[in-house]
């Protein structure tokens, strides 16, 4: 599966946790634990940690646990 | 892989002579006295070795480098610098940090790791250093280059691992602790201390409440972090000033628990292994793990590496096993 893009809407889902996904790969889920901490102190944050969550899948996709993980945003 | 193993200090010095590349962990007087070569080198005397847990001062645990690697490059961290830590590591590679106890880079990166940029980017794996229990106080934890014979006992060191496009790292952990069905514990501040906390909702002082409920201290706090299990060990309770210290920091707006209690750590560690430990090039577990279950003599599964003050993978962790696995593509 492709990796959705930087604008899909999934990344702000995850981040704000409207959307569950049990991931698997150790740096997305410590990634996570701390953007969600960073969204319930601060909202504002929301848009920099979608970015930066779609930014660690793209720099981190030929790993096969990752590639895992997109196979679970669609 | 079969790249980890003890030395004497004449055995390593013919392989690092022989030009090898290495992450080693040894007592200080070793680390010291070890020619100048493609090496990294943390102070401990604690280590799981093949034998078995083990507490030695005249010998050295290796990590010795696959020969694919591409290249690597040493570089020390201070206050200054520190935030650059991910963005340094290689596209295509992974970074060994270690960082001495008990010092201002120590806390430091504890505390802001999660804020340095591409934070969890690339893969950052590495242990706090440390001394035998019973010098502290007396020496300091150390890093050292060997590539420059320079050491710190204030600064962060890194090894910059590059693996090439045809190698992928990542990172794992193997915590045996699970939140408990206890009380939920939320922080007011983030940091090593804590006095008043909010628990199930209600303001107490944690110092209090840890006392008044007798908690076992041995068993850490948990956070869930997206499903990984991150652990904060307690360091002490002071009574007298009414607060509570931690190996880690821990961080405002986390639910934390205290773990449930774990009576055989070598039995939950083998449960908990996972399936590719031919993988793993290098890992550390933690001193607490060692002294509380009482690892001396004991092995865990093959599994061998340092014993240290704190494990990293991506951030610092408390009584958890790190590892870094290698696979080709």
């Amino acid at each position: 599966m492709a990796l959705p893009s930087a604008s899909s809407k999934i990344w702000t889902d995850i981040i704000n946790g409207s959307k569950n996904i049990e991931f698997e790969f150790l740096a997305i889920k410590i990634f996570l634990g701390t953007a969600q901490r960073n969204f319930k102190n601060d909202p504002g944050s929301l848009q920099k940690s979608a970015l930066e969550l779609y930014q660690l899948f793209e720099k981190n996709q030929n790993l096969p646990t990752a590639q895992k993980d997109i196979s679970k945003l669609g | 892989m079969n790249n980890n193993k003890m030395y004497t200090k004449d055995e390593i010095t013919k392989n690092i002579n022989s030009g090898k590349s290495y992450f080693l962990a040894a007592d200080e007087d070793i680390l010291k006295t070890l020619p100048k070569g493609k090496w990294v080198g943390g102070t401990i005397p604690y280590f799981m070795s093949e034998q078995g847990g083990l507490i030695t001062k005249d010998k050295v645990f290796a990590t010795e480098l696959p020969n694919y690697v591409k290249g690597i490059n040493v570089k020390l961290y201070d206050e200054s610098n520190i935030k650059n830590v991910y963005s340094d590591i290689p596209e295509t590679g992974f970074g060994l940090i270690m960082l001495p106890a008990l010092t201002q880079i120590h806390l430091s990166f504890a505390t802001h790791a999660p804020e340095y940029k591409n934070f969890a980017a690339r893969p950052l794996v590495g242990w706090i250093t440390g001394v035998n229990l019973n010098d502290l106080g007396k020496i300091t934890p150390k890093v050292f280059n060997g590539q420059t014979g320079e050491f710190s006992s204030d600064k962060a060191l890194v090894m910059q691992v590059d693996l090439g496009k045809e190698y992928v790292s990542e990172i794992g952990i193997v915590n045996i602790f699970k939140q408990g069905s206890g009380d939920t514990i939320e922080f007011l501040e983030s940091g090593f201390k804590a006095k008043e906390v909010l628990v199930n909702g209600k303001k107490v002082n944690f110092a209090d409440y840890v006392q008044n409920n007798k908690l076992d201290v041995k068993l850490p706090l948990v956070a869930d972090y997206a499903g990984a299990m991150i652990n904060v060990s307690f360091q002490n309770v002071d009574a007298k000033n009414k607060e509570v210290i931690f190996y880690a920091p821990v961080f405002t707006g986390v639910k934390y628990k205290q773990a449930g209690a774990v009576k055989d750590y070598v039995g939950s560690f083998k449960q908990n292994l996972p399936k590719n430990t031919d993988q793993i090039l290098f890992s550390c577990n933690c001193i607490l793990n060692f002294l509380y279950s009482e690892l001396e003599g004991k092995k865990t599964e093959g599994i061998t590496g340092p014993i240290t003050f704190g494990e990293v993978a991506y951030q610092l962790l408390n009584q958890t096993m790190v590892h870094l696995n290698i696979q080709k593509l």
